[in-house]
């Protein structure tokens, strides 16, 4: 079951995929700066930020990490299980602390369609 | 930093993005040698990296309901699998709210992104609509570079 509303869905499709369940492996976290991220604001803030990302990096909690090139934000893919887990974790980073960035947290599992594949092998 | 201020140019409406640049020029600062100003930095110093991925969020539209995607689905299964066996598509997962489905791809164009995505049976039939981000490498890792280690 989602464990928070995501604002992009417009149809209702819960019951038709219900059937093939998949476990919560990864949660996609979108960061984005807030009004509140002036650049006065963050310049002292960002030493700290980085450092705070490497050691989620290094204790293995921020698997994947990137920068959007175009939206001046950050994209990661934090290994936990529950998006209240990942934004524990993403809270307690600095500009997070200081209200600066914000992140759209998404739950992610395997892509359970694949299960369609899934049929006996072919006689020979 | 010119092509940088040219995109924000053009986005400079929205609030948000204004806020976006605030933070570009902060890290920017930031990340660059504290001589002088940071207009006089080169580019390359700040947070310009190159697009090596776009993240691509797919989600159903309000056409896209069980009834009409369920037959196609076998269909698209398939050319998600042959577009991932062609290299395009690195990793792939099912978003668990069931609303679509989140790609990193092998793509730097958000452009053939969406013109490869639109080419699935979802697409064509108006069912998914795909989100591009552009992405690259964490750039703010460059303010660990400034200082030497002891």
């Amino acid at each position: 079951m989602p464990d928070n509303k995501n604002p992009r869905v417009h149809a209702e499709i819960l019951p038709a995929l219900a059937a093939v369940v998949v476990p919560t492996t990864k949660i996609l976290a979108i960061g984005s700066v807030t009004a509140k991220g002036t650049p006065a604001a963050i310049a002292p803030v960002l030493p700290h930020e980085v450092r705070a990302t490497v050691r989620n990096h290094l204790a293995g909690k921020i698997e994947q990490w990137f920068f959007q090139t175009e939206g001046y934000g950050v994209v990661f893919i934090v290994n936990a299980t529950s998006t209240a887990e990942a934004h524990e974790l993403l809270e307690k980073l600095p500009l997070g602390v200081a209200g600066m960035m914000e992140f759209e947290l998404i739950a992610l599992g395997p892509l359970a369609p694949l299960a369609m594949l899934i049929g006996e092998p072919p006689r020979s | 930093m010119s092509r940088v201020l040219n995109k924000l140019a053009v986005n400079a409406t929205r609030l948000t993005r204004l806020a976006c640049f605030g933070a570009l020029v902060a890290m920017f600062v930031a990340i660059s040698p504290a001589t002088s100003s940071a207009q006089s930095a080169p580019p390359s110093s700040g947070l310009d990296v190159p697009t090596t991925k776009l993240l691509a969020i797919g989600t159903f539209t309000a056409k896209g309901t069980p009834d009409q995607w369920k037959p196609l689905l076998p269909s698209e299964v398939r050319d998600t699998v042959l577009l991932y066996l062609a290299g395009k598509i690195d990793q792939w997962y099912l978003k668990q709210d069931q609303s679509g489905v989140v790609f990193m791809m092998n793509v730097t164009d958000p452009k053939e992104a969406l013109e490869l995505l639109g080419r699935f049976p979802f697409g064509q039939a108006g069912m998914m609509e795909f989100q591009i981000i552009p992405l690259g490498p964490i750039a703010p890792l460059r303010v660990l570079l400034t200082e030497p280690a002891k």
